[in-house]
């Protein structure tokens, strides 16, 4: 499948601030991928289900399902703002005390692979592949 | 994730250990605070956030204690005000600018929650450093002492470029511009900041299409658009508040809105025409709309014939675009596309909008010139209610990028040269052999010693293999050893894991943030990370840049929290520790390690000519943010009063020095008005002939312009041939002969003469000329469809490689 990713408004680039923020943590709580009914029927993904999203450089992270036809078939969407949980850890107890953002997840750029303009070295970071099935 | 709520219950596992405890059962408001310890406190917020402007009716009797200080939100680049209510020192209430032109009273989720971010409990407090697996806390001076020995260390052993020094779009431009200058000082290229992964390609293809890389009008100024047109763009959720502005002409105009973005975003939602279509296939589809446009005829030739080199050599490729062709690369019938097409033709000017979805790509920099190309076919440039309005993404991303927190130029885009850096040198009044003998030099091919100094540095893309790859494949004596992350998000960068395995072989990470980011746990160090408490914008005061080139000034909200201190402060303590303190602060006050904030912005405006970051004084500022009721919510043009004429902000370029009093340009080559009250033409940045095809402006220039021609930029030697050079003062003439006589450029003349007499005659000081759609320099000069790196059509691979 095709992998993009882009923003929400809850939150803002890596998400540090405002995940640390809570009126904003509490409205966007969940890392998650979208996918097309027609894959997800295709994997017996539900929504709400646990799914890991692998890439072809050997990465792989674990987030929720979120079915919608908001994208195409063959299309996954991952929101970019989360961190703190790496190929299906929590790294939670690695933060100072007191200072852990209340909201965790996997980094949509864990998944998101080599690539760069020619002329600025921009990464490619909407237009990668990934598999997804359940956990 | 985006779930309805029923009756307040967010359904759903919840995976963080703090909010599992209340998720066994439901999750509202209060059992989310409760839960988070945060109830405390909770409701008293929660009135201040209610976006009213209604006062309470108990403030009235303790009004007096209560102190307005008005800031700008830190999160998107739309720069919507935030107006704090300070009672004895501490942020208690908040209101959103109802005078500000820009946001007019609202506010985003995140705006209307910032005095959080500031006040935050979960910020980082004290200085710490990683020893055997925890957290210690230490003192400000023991810190800098002890990574400051470290650093010195690598530099005398691996060279400056060793140590990278990884800025900030959260910066004020103050901030950036100390930065900037401090690695300068440090002797190394080696920094750079999130644009690079945000907007480097809109900044590189859009600069070397019609001469500035910005937004060319503003949120505003879509008020008079006809049509809007969104590619890889979600304003509605990344800003927010700049769809107010696009809904207005949605509503007003009849505007019809086009949105082309693989996914349905809530911003497509408000589409007129939703155009999905395959991620990566941008100048495909941009190409596959112009088809129609060609094939109909309903091109502007008159713009193209007067402001525009190279459409020919689009137009060829455009062809090979036909319906069939397009569906098959993009996935989008071409009934649609004609649609499109005929929209964009039949309401004029529209206005085109992108963000990350059309930079973030392998091919970002020929899908920002498809796109000039686009509004240049149509003629919807330079004019009010057309443009290229680019949506920054950070706060200060447009200040940062303009003072050029960058691997690949000093600021204002003077570049690497030797001439960039003699011109730095002057403003600083630094010695240029000093400056010299602070970088490292590799020897060339040709057994010729260089000085780094004139190389670009490594990227933040590419800081990863700084670390991992062999020293031998450098352009640098050794491997990058210490990393500082000040104010960066390391999961905004691809390729984590490699990130992770590059963290671990550093010598030393430093994180300085009011956060402890992602920077923090994701290695598994157990030593050699520091990390600095920064802080918030809200705590320190100072300018910055909005999307739209406005600068808008804020005002100090509350004192720094715990022991953070604003990056000002944290830049000149490093800098006394090396030793350049006294070099690089010459002329600027410094109060208790604290620079003043206002003699940074001066110096700046005495050397950033290039881009008019010169006439913008913080007075001004100040007055225009005391202001912000006079200015007009369309042109934002102050409408009588002591600022009438001026544009809100100064939206740059504001030429000349503060006393000539440019009012700033709010829309680049706009022709209609005079250069002297904000007019302009395309820039002359690229010769004056191609293949000896004519690169200058014809028969097009700026209302008022005593040469109704094109023109080259200027220069002394120019001044003169016109006639001109008597309207120099003396002070003016003696400052230019001291940089290179005739030679003198308008971009290195310090006392601002040269532009000064040049717009007096009703000319752009940086020349006349058309547009490139063919940009020779670049590896694909007309914009080319190249399949993604990696692409799930296998079979496009042969006939678009990559």
């Amino acid at each position: 499948m095709i992998l993009t990713s882009g923003r929400l408004v809850e939150y803002e680039g890596g998400g540090d601030e405002t995940r640390s923020n809570p009126w904003l943590a509490e409205l966007q709580q969940d890392m998650f991928v979208e996918m097309n009914p027609f894959d997800a029927n295709g994997k017996n993904i539900r929504n709400g289900d646990m799914v890991w999203v692998k890439t072809p450089e050997g990465a792989q992270i674990k987030v929720m399902a979120q079915v919608t036809e908001r994208v195409a078939k063959g299309v996954a969407f991952l929101p970019f703002h989360f961190g703190g949980h790496l190929e299906g850890k929590d790294l939670r107890s690695k933060y100072p005390e007191g200072a852990d953002p209340y909201v965790l997840g996997e980094s949509a750029n864990t998944a998101f692979t080599y690539g760069y303009d020619s002329v600025t070295l921009m990464q490619e970071s909407k237009c990668s592949l990934c598999t997804i099935e359940r956990v | 994730m985006l779930r309805k709520k029923t009756s307040g219950v967010a359904n759903g596992p919840l995976s963080s250990s703090f909010i599992g405890k209340a998720a066994e059962t439901v999750v509202d408001r209060r059992a989310f605070l409760r839960g988070s310890g945060l109830a405390i406190g909770g409701l008293a917020t929660a009135a201040a956030l209610v976006g009213s402007n209604v006062t309470p009716a108990q403030a009235v009797g303790s009004a007096a204690s209560v102190e307005i200080r008005k800031s700008v939100c830190t999160h998107c680049s739309v720069g919507c005000t935030v107006v704090a209510e300070v009672q004895n020192g501490v942020w208690t209430g908040q209101e959103p600018g109802w005078d500000s032109p820009i946001n007019l009273g609202a506010h985003c989720a995140k705006g209307a929650s910032v005095r959080e971010t500031a006040s935050g409990e979960r910020r980082l407090k004290y200085p710490m450093k990683l020893t055997g697996g925890k957290w210690v806390r230490m003192s400000w001076d023991d810190a800098i002492n002890e990574i400051g020995d470290q650093m010195l260390d690598i530099r005398k052993k691996s060279g400056p470029d060793s140590v990278y020094w990884l800025g900030s779009a959260k910066h004020s431009n103050e901030q950036a511009y100390l930065f900037r200058k401090f690695y300068a000082y440090w002797g190394t290229n080696n920094g750079d900041h999130q644009a690079r992964i945000c907007h480097s390609t809109t900044v590189a293809g859009v600069a070397n299409t019609w001469g500035y890389g910005a937004m060319t009008n503003s949120y505003n100024d879509m008020h008079n658009s006809k049509a809007i047109f969104i590619i890889g763009g979600n304003p509605a959720e990344a800003h927010p508040v700049s769809l107010m502005h696009v809904l207005k002409a949605k509503e007003q105009n009849n505007a019809p809105v086009i949105v082309c973005d693989p996914r349905f975003t809530r911003t497509a939602a408000h589409a007129d025409e939703y155009v999905r279509f395959r991620p990566g296939s941008d100048v495909a589809l941009i190409w596959g709309i112009m088809w129609h446009i060609f094939d109909n005829k309903w091109e502007d030739k008159e713009f193209i014939r007067q402001r525009v080199y190279g459409m020919e050599d689009v137009m060829a490729e455009v062809k090979k675009w036909d319906p069939a062709e397009t569906e098959r690369v993009t996935g989008v019938p071409g009934s649609q596309l004609k649609r499109v097409a005929k929209i964009m033709a039949n309401n004029r000017p529209g206005t085109f909008v992108w963000c990350m979805g059309g930079t973030q790509h392998t091919n970002g920099n020929n899908n920002t010139r498809a796109y000039c190309a686009f509004q240049l076919a149509l003629g919807n440039m330079g004019t009010a209610g057309g443009g290229a309005n680019i949506f920054r993404g950070h706060c200060n991303v447009q200040g940062a990028t303009d003072f050029c927190v960058l691997s690949h130029s000093l600021p204002g885009y003077y570049g690497l040269s030797a001439g960039a850096w003699k011109h730095w040198a002057r403003v600083w009044g630094e010695d240029i052999d000093w400056l010299k003998g602070r970088f490292d030099s590799l020897k060339g091919k040709d057994g010729k010693s260089k000085s780094l100094m004139n190389m670009k540095g490594i990227p933040v893309s590419r800081w990863i293999d700084g670390v991992l790859e062999d020293k031998d494949n450098m352009d640098q004596p050794d491997n990058l050893r210490a990393m500082v992350f000040w104010g960066h998000a390391p999961n905004s960068q691809t390729r984590m894991k490699e990130m992770k395995t590059a963290m671990e072989k550093l010598d030393l990470m430093v994180v300085i943030d009011p956060y402890p980011t992602v920077s923090a746990v994701l290695s598994d160090r157990t030593d050699g990370v520091y990390l600095l408490p920064a802080t918030t914008q809200f705590e320190t005061y100072g300018s910055v840049t909005a999307s739209n080139r406005s600068l808008q000034w804020r005002e100090k909200i509350i004192e720094p929290s715990f022991d953070s201190l604003p990056d000002h402060t944290i830049i000149y303590k490093f800098a006394k520790k090396f030793g350049f303190a006294d070099r690089m602060f010459r002329k600027i006050k410094v109060t208790d390690d604290e620079p003043y904030v206002e003699d940074v912005t001066r110096e700046f405006n005495g050397g950033m000519w290039t881009i008019g970051y010169t006439g913008q004084s913080p007075e001004r500022i100040k007055a225009h943010m005391a202001n912000q009721h006079v200015f007009d919510r369309t042109t934002l043009q102050a409408n009588g009063g002591e600022l009438d004429g001026e544009y809100y902000g100064l939206p740059w370029p504001c030429w000349g020095t503060a006393e000539m009093g440019h009012p700033g340009t709010p829309l680049l080559y706009d022709t209609s008005k005079p250069v002297a009250e904000g007019g302009l033409c395309f820039r002359a940045r690229f010769g004056v002939e191609h293949e000896g095809n004519n690169l200058l402006a014809e028969g097009s220039y700026p209302v008022g312009s005593e040469i109704k021609d094109g023109y080259p930029e200027f220069t002394m030697g120019m001044l003169k041939k016109l006639g001109w050079d008597g309207d120099l003062t003396a002070g003016e003439r003696a400052a230019i002969e001291k940089v290179a006589g005739d030679k003198t450029n308008w971009k290195v003349d310090l006392s601002g003469g040269i532009q000064r007499v040049a717009i007096k005659h009703g000319c752009a000081p940086f020349g006349n000329a058309k547009a490139r759609v063919k940009v020779w320099t670049f590896p694909d000069p007309i914009p080319l469809h190249r399949e993604p790196l990696y692409t799930s059509r296998r079979d496009l691979v042969a006939d678009y490689p990559t």
